[in-house]
């Protein structure tokens, strides 16, 4: 096992340092004029100058690189130039805000795509198999955005039901401040005006964003469990009189999870990817809508800031999810 | 009572995209309390899916067409779900060919014995585990201890075999349906796992169906026998006069077969010809083109189960030519 | 009773068109891929008689008739300028369609011819093009996408090499997978011995071997490229306005969402079902390929 955790630890600092080398390449090595990019339109010829030297643009590209492993350890991404604060600011700043939405679709996402899963498989070939099929499908073909408007359309225009934007009402202050979830900050303090104002603006979105997520769950645990269940060990249970709640869940599904999991760790990059779109739609003020507001304004650090950092997170989910594999699976252990 | 199990006319078919093929055809045999019953055949001749049925572990393609399967009186086939289930490993148990398969892979051994006594009996789980031990050493499993913490892939063929036995006779149920269990295993294993059954079968009077081609073990084990081809019964007897008094061709020609009764320099006799294609059945008797003693009614007419003549009041078979002739097998 | 139960001679004519042409009685058989194909034939005839369907000019403005809600004259109503939403959505069929396919193919082309020769030559090169697919696939597809497309210049066709870029990997790793088989068989060693060369090898019997899997996940992608170029396009990287692309009109009709509801949405359904009917066959054809599905 410790083998395995050295051997994955060793591809991950080797995709690291790709991710690096790409977010490198794509700042100052491919675009045109790397330091008017990272000072933009309107910046005056002195500026331009100042970052050309602080690129090291005439020095030769390894050097460069390392100056910027360097910034990028030390967390330094430029500064923005659409709100002149140092991009690592501004994400920090509006991480909490993702990160709470990014949770809350993955919960949805899980809570109502296992069920369904094991409800197709057991129900195989049957009306709801077709149905949740259909579903799935229908799942990871909808535009997130379409999803997203649909939705506001539905519950706030015609029925009136749910908020359209923001993560809480102006007028009930926010939670304060301990983990920056307003879920979990207004839980702690025991402040149900703002968690349940909060929850209130949560839903819609996470809904939209858990949609596709849900999709593919729903779609993985029923293709896991139909192989399950199929096998043999899974008939010798039955011959003993296992049966009903207890074969599908310890000694079915715990099997059948182990590729689910893989598929959803996958899945955690679309995820990330829509969390982009939702939050625009929404107006929800996290790092998607930061850097989608960069892009209208050609903010070039922060739009890379953002990609590097989402990547990091990213690449982390992944190996979390790898080792929890290689954990859940006792032969491979030994 | 002491009449434990009666299979009566049971008929079973499978659908696949192409066709239906009957499997079993009007299949008749009995197993009373405490008795060692081998069932014998060659592959595709309907001894697992005559076991499969009666507990209810057909796939779902398969319709039972006809026939009842008693169990202590209850006919299984008309039997609610739950009920069936609630028989399932407490009453009857069941043993599988495979055993590499059979066992849980991410579940430890003493897990998956314990999980399955609490099934059958209320105790703790503190209790279960304990007995879970217990019963891997009444199959004869050294450590057992050690052995409950493992999980299948560390476990041997044999092993893996033995405690598949002492999941079904965790009970221990009243009957015993063993699907070929040792045929996947090793020669030098084989005849130690058949005693551990027959032993384990004796001491707590459970009646055992044993499946297998094998006549040797057969005529070690059974007190009883029943030999099918192409899905239906074809002789059924004591193994005493089964073997030593075979009726029907098919028997006898599985006889001539064994290896151990043939003259050395002789060649082996085989039978010659192949099993019928279930999808075309013949409307005589399904032995009849491969059968020696064929006669003209053996290819129109199906022969009945009767009891063969002379003294026995157990020996049945169904043949036009059953009846004794001068060469005594 | 149970003899006359099966009669071999008295194939139905079902099992008889079964046994015909089993490709075709499996697809009839599962109404989704079905309907799937009906949404790709409809997507087809919109986009290429788009000029026939509609009377309207997609570019034409008409600022007295603009954010006309749907009616008669206007099935889909007007946009911001007057322009006829409907006949906009046709014409963006062309250019969705056209650009799903492009990416795909190109990205599929690319992606197994370099999977072939890198699985087959194995060797250093081989681990160096895999690790450099691996950081590729680091990245989750929208980011980088976005990335990439940022640091082009945001218009379509930056777009369309950045989703490609995107796509690449896992066809590399597809034919790769080919490759590494094919490799150890017995006739393609034999080949080798006998003196012919790679690319023939590589040409006739690892590429054709892959086209399977291939040709799936190439449906697939399609479906998914499409959504991709109008995300971009919705973001203000791909598509640019007045382009009738739906992701472009979607990024300017999305604010008008609640006061002129039939702007964003139409543009955004026709993605939906444009994308769910490559997905819907992509699907199907899945399930006839896949040998596991043939148990009854």
């Amino acid at each position: 096992m410790r083998q395995i955790i050295v051997k994955r630890l060793a591809m991950l600092v080797l995709v690291l340092f790709g991710v690096t080398l790409t977010t490198f390449l794509l700042t100052h090595v491919i675009p045109g004029d790397p330091a008017r990019m990272m000072v933009g339109q309107r910046a005056s010829e002195e500026t331009l100058q100042e970052v050309r030297r602080q690129l090291g643009l005439d020095q030769p590209v390894w050097v460069q690189y390392f100056a910027y492993m360097g910034g990028l350890v030390k967390g330094d991404f430029g500064n923005s130039i659409r709100t002149q604060q140092p991009v690592i600011d501004d994400l920090v700043k509006f991480f909490p805000a993702t990160l709470e939405l990014a949770l809350a679709a993955f919960f949805i996402a899980l809570v109502i795509g296992i069920p369904l899963g094991i409800l197709a498989a057991v129900k195989k070939d049957t009306g709801w198999d077709h149905t949740s099929r259909f579903f799935s499908i229908a799942g990871i073909s909808t535009p997130v955005f379409w999803s997203g408007l649909v939705g506001i359309l539905v519950f706030y225009k015609i029925l009136g039901l749910l908020p359209s934007s923001g993560r809480i009402d102006l007028t009930v202050p926010p939670p304060d401040t301990i983990t920056g979830l307003y879920l979990l900050d207004s839980l702690l303090t025991g402040n149900w005006t703002a968690f349940a104002n909060s929850l209130w603006h949560l839903i819609l979105p996470a809904c939209t964003l858990a949609f596709a997520q849900l999709a593919t769950v729903t779609r993985q645990v029923r293709a896991s469990m139909l192989e399950v269940l199929s096998q043999d060990y899974i008939r010798t249970a039955l011959a003993n009189g296992i049966h009903g709640p207890v074969l599908l869940f310890r000694y079915a599904l715990r099997n059948a999870l182990i590729p689910t999991i893989t598929v959803v760790g996958l899945s955690f990059g679309s995820l990330l990817g829509g969390a982009v779109v939702t939050e625009t739609i929404f107006s929800w003020p996290g790092m998607g809508k930061y850097v989608v507001d960069s892009i209208a304004f050609l903010d070039f650090p922060a739009i890379m800031g953002f990609t590097f950092l989402i990547s990091l997170g990213y690449v982390l989910i992944n190996l979390i999810v790898d080792l929890t594999y290689y954990a859940l699976d006792p032969q491979i252990k030994e | 009572m002491n009449m434990l199990l009666e299979i009566k006319n049971l008929s079973v078919s499978f659908s696949s995209m192409q066709e239906k093929i009957l499997a079993l055809r009007n299949v008749s045999f009995s197993i009373q309390k405490g008795e060692i019953v081998g069932i014998v055949g060659e592959s595709g001749s309907g001894k697992s899916v005559t076991a499969l049925s009666i507990l209810g572990l057909l796939e779902k393609n398969a319709t039972i067409e006809s026939g009842s399967i008693f169990y202590k009186g209850t006919d299984l086939i008309t039997l609610e779900r739950k009920a069936l289930q609630s028989l399932r490993g407490k009453e009857i148990g069941m043993v599988f060919q495979e055993p590499m398969t059979a066992l849980h892979p991410t579940m430890r051994i003493g897990a998956q014995l314990a999980e399955v006594i609490r099934r059958h009996r209320r105790v703790s789980w503190r209790e279960a585990r304990r007995l879970a031990v217990e019963s891997l050493a009444e199959v004869h499993i050294r450590d057992p201890e050690l052995v409950a913490r493992k999980y299948p892939f560390e476990l041997s063929g044999g092993m893996r075999q033995r405690v598949v036995i002492a999941l079904a006779m965790s009970s221990p149920p009243e009957l015993l349906i063993a699907d070929e269990p040792t045929t996947a295993l090793d020669v030098t294993i084989q005849h130690e796992i058949l005693k551990l059954m027959q032993e384990l079968a004796i001491r707590r009077g459970t009646a055992v169906m044993l499946i297998t081609h094998d006549l040797g073990v057969v005529s070690q084990v059974c007190r009883r026998v029943v030999v099918m081809y192409a899905g239906e019964v074809v002789e059924t007897g004591t193994t005493d006069e089964v073997l030593r008094h075979p009726r029907h061709p098919y028997t006898r020609a599985l006889i001539g077969a064994l290896p151990d009764l043939a003259e050395p320099g002789q060649p082996l006799m085989a039978i010659p010809g192949d099993p019928p294609d279930l999808r075309r059945r013949p409307p005589g008797c399904a032995f009849a083109p491969r059968c020696s003693r064929a006669l003209p009614v053996c290819f129109e007419d199906h022969p009945l189960l009767e009891l063969a003549a002379g003294e026995s009041f157990t020996h049945y078979v169904s043949c036009w030519g059953g009846k004794p002739d001068e060469t005594t097998a | 009773m149970s003899s006359t139960t099966t009669n071999p001679n008295n194939l139905s004519t079902v099992a008889a068109a079964r046994m015909a042409n089993p490709f075709w009685h499996r697809i009839r058989r599962n109404p989704l891929t079905l309907f799937g194909l009906f949404l790709l034939l409809l997507i087809v005839l919109m986009s290429v008689f788009a000029p026939w369907i509609s009377p309207y000019d997609p570019t034409k403005i008409d600022i007295a008739g603009r954010f006309a809600p749907p009616s008669a004259e206007h099935w889909f109503g007007t946009d911001e300028v007057g322009r006829d939403i409907f006949t906009r959505i046709l014409y963006g069929a062309r250019l969705s369609l056209g650009v799903g396919v492009a990416v795909v193919v190109c990205a599929g082309l690319i992606g197994t011819v370099i999977g072939a020769i890198s699985g087959y030559f194995g060797g250093k090169p081989d681990q160096v093009i895999m690790r450099l697919m691996d950081i590729v696939l680091a990245f989750p597809a929208l980011v980088l996408a976005m990335a990439i497309a940022a640091t082009l210049g945001p218009n379509l066709q930056n777009a369309m090499i950045a989703i490609a870029i995107i796509k690449i990997p896992v066809y590399v790793r597809l034919a790769r997978a080919e490759a590494l088989a094919l490799r150890e068989k017995l006739y393609v060693k034999a080949a080798v011995t006998f003196g012919i060369k790679p690319w023939r090898i590589i040409a006739r019997h690892i590429v054709p071997n892959a086209i399977s899997p291939v040709i799936i996940q190439v449906t697939l992608d399609i479906g998914d490229a499409i959504l991709l170029v109008a995300t971009l396009g919705f973001l203000g990287l791909g598509a640019q306005p007045p382009t009738p692309e739906w992701g472009a009109m979607i990024s300017i009709g999305w604010k008008h969402l609640l006061d002129y509801w039939w702007y964003p949405t139409f543009p955004g359904l026709a993605l939906f079902l444009a994308s769910c009917g490559f997905n819907l066959v992509g699907d199907g054809i899945r399930d006839i390929l896949d040998p596991r599905e043939n148990r009854a």
